[in-house]
């Protein structure tokens, strides 16, 4: 007597789980450019760490002698594994099986994940692929029928015997409504703080969260994809909460899955999406290289590494980096590479908001998150998606304790009709606020302008320290605006009202100077721009005690403006 | 090898004309956007077929500026 057959019935249940939809359904997804879920899996992770959970999670039909008789598989592969060697939590939809539909098999095992990843403290990665709820889920009719006709119909296992069931199922009236995740399991100690206790149920709170979207996602998969800290998708994927059919009876438009929600869609123009990836083995590296940054959970610091690069290197090229003429726009990224270590930067969220530049880098080792205005972009101004960005940005260094790193270069937050009908106040305030609140190291080098409110973003309050070079120039509004508005009566009772403008213009631009009126930007050196990075790397080292004693969640009250 | 604009700009000024030999990051024109000026690189070594725009010209981005022919 021993459970030998039942074991052998476990590995030929899980030999079909392996096979997903079947060869044709693996063919279509392959005719379409994608791969599928387990290959995605064995590209993403460190090779042979993928632990399956829920294996056998569907459902499984039993004969009478406790032989497998079919097997309706769940549309995700979910498991643990580890990438660089640091253990993550992963689901992958798996669009062969029921074009990843969610069914009333599937949300109990995913939640189970997430759950895993709260408690075990890992990142969790969502591997997207698949639609959201199917009506046919809730009609008993089509249950009846024998599942959804629309439907390929099951594979026969040839040499295993047992077909696998592809067919749609569900609970008749039941909905897949999206669940908090309640991490019940992970009570607080007594020692865990206030901001622990508070953190519990938000995964955002507590791990790295990262989405890949690589095929159609909608739905609650497609919720997913902006519940994160880092998201992708690649340039043949697509993801809206509603697809065209929806758009089309709730709308009357004709519109195409790509209209709707491809790459432009969601990472230039909304911005849900961070990062756009060539290929899906190059969206894979770029999780792997995002998470590199991060600490496992927000209990470590940011994962230090033996830095390849001279500390007090001071690169030549930065005397010479900002322009004389106070016109002619740079490229703001040569001046961070010439400061991070090298090799090590990072961009985030490239073509959305685009007059801030946001990146992952190391100094010195530590892991930072760069702020950089873009003068080529809206001449540098906080457009309202470039707040956004900034927000969502400070709280992602914050909530994971990287130092932040800003180059400033800002004539203030963009004015015009379109920016004011975007919401650019409320923007504004939501940017300022994420900058106050964050407790990390800051470090702020004023390259150029640093003009009116938005300033702030130049943080003067908490653990912040400020330098500017000598090209830096600051006050309350660019002297080219503010001159016509305050002295608009005397400009134009002049007998050349251009030339007196242009005189007060330029009186007022030589006061702007950091060297005339460092009062006005406040740095607490003006420095050579030479030595910025030795200046960072000063101040990053010093201060590193001090953020490694303020580790955990962070404890953010009431709401934003 | 089609130069693009990265932005929406004006035309500023054009500093090369169609037959020139252009040297990587050679400064091919300046567009001009919220009153900065932009500068436009050459993205690779070689010679200048056609340009596409005249100064003045407002320019989306995307949009095609001139067009280099490898060296």
């Amino acid at each position: 007597m021993s459970w030998t057959p039942e074991i052998e019935q476990l590995e030929r249940l899980r030999r079909l789980r392996k096979r997903m939809g079947g060869a044709e359904s693996i063919a279509r997804q392959h005719a379409q450019g994608r791969l599928t879920v387990r290959e995605r899996v064995d590209l993403l992770v460190d090779a042979d760490s993928f632990q399956e959970t829920s294996t056998f999670a569907g459902a499984a039909k039993w004969d009478e002698e406790g032989r497998l008789e079919s097997f309706r598989p769940m549309a995700y592969v979910t498991g643990q594994a580890n990438i660089d060697g640091r253990p993550v939590i992963l689901e992958g939809g798996d669009f062969t099986i029921r074009g990843g539909a969610a069914d009333s098999g599937t949300p109990y095992p995913r939640v189970e994940v997430a759950w895993l990843a709260g408690e075990l403290r890992v990142p969790f990665i969502r591997l997207l692929d698949g639609a959201g709820g199917s009506v046919r889920n809730y009609d008993p009719e089509a249950r009846k029928a024998g599942g959804d006709p629309t439907m390929p119909p099951g594979h026969a296992a040839a040499d295993e015997g047992p077909l696998v069931d592809v067919q749609r199922t569900g609970t008749p009236g039941s909905f897949d409504l999206p669940k908090r995740h309640d991490f019940s399991a992970v009570a607080p100690t007594v020692e865990d703080h206030l901001a622990t206790r508070m953190a519990k149920g938000n995964l955002l709170a507590q791990v790295p969260v990262v989405a890949a979207v690589l095929g159609s996602v909608a739905g609650l998969p497609a919720v997913h994809v902006g519940d994160c800290h880092f998201s992708i998708m690649t340039k043949t994927a697509e993801t809206f909460v509603g697809g065209p059919p929806m758009v089309s009876q709730a709308l009357g438009l004709t519109v195409t899955k790509q209209q709707l929600g491809d790459w432009t869609v969601q990472a230039k123009t909304s911005g849900v999406v961070h990062n756009v990836a060539e290929s899906e083995a190059d969206a894979f590296a770029q999780i792997r290289r995002f998470l590199s940054y991060l600490p496992s959970n927000v209990w470590q610091l940011p994962p230090w590494a033996e830095p390849q690069d001279d500390a007090n290197r001071r690169d030549e090229s930065l005397v010479s980096a900002i322009p004389k003429r106070r016109t002619a726009a740079y490229e703001v990224r040569k001046i961070i590479e010439a400061v991070v270590d090298q090799g090590s930067m990072f961009e985030i969220s490239s073509l959305y908001g685009r007059a801030m530049v946001t990146m992952l880098a190391r100094i010195d080792g530590f892991p930072v998150a760069v702020l950089a205005n873009d003068c080529r972009r809206d001449g540098g101004a906080m457009t309202p998606a470039a707040c956004i960005k900034t927000e969502r940005f400070v709280d992602l260094a914050d909530t994971f304790h990287l130092p932040i790193v800003y180059f400033a270069d800002v004539p203030g937050f963009m004015v015009g009709p379109e920016s004011e009908a975007a919401g650019i106040i409320r923007f504004a305030n939501r940017a300022s606020a994420a900058v106050r609140e964050a407790t990390v190291p800051y470090i702020s080098i004023v390259t150029r302008r640093m003009y009116g409110v938005a300033s702030v973003v130049a943080k003067g309050d908490g653990m912040s320290v400020r330098y500017a070079w000598p090209s830096a120039e600051s006050g309350s509004l660019v002297a080219q605006g503010g001159v016509m508005a305050a002295y608009r009566r005397e400009i134009e009772a002049a007998a050349d009202p251009v030339a007196r403008r242009l005189e007060i213009e330029d009186r007022f631009q030589r006061m702007a100077s950091v060297l005339r009126q460092p009062g006005l930007a406040r740095p607490m050196e003006i420095i050579d721009p030479r030595d910025t990075r030795p200046a960072i790397v000063d101040y990053l080292r010093k201060s590193h005690a001090v953020n490694a004693t303020r580790l955990g969640p962070k404890l953010r009250v009431g709401m934003r403006p | 090898m089609e130069v693009k604009s990265e932005i929406n700009a004006i035309v500023s000024k054009i500093e090369v004309s169609p037959g020139a030999e252009v040297a990587a990051d050679d400064v091919l024109m300046i567009l001009e956007s919220m009153k900065m000026e932009v500068p436009v690189t050459a993205p690779v070594a070689g010679r200048v077929r056609t340009i596409a725009v005249v100064v003045g010209a407002s320019v989306e981005e995307d949009e095609v500026l001139m067009e280099i022919d490898l060296s």
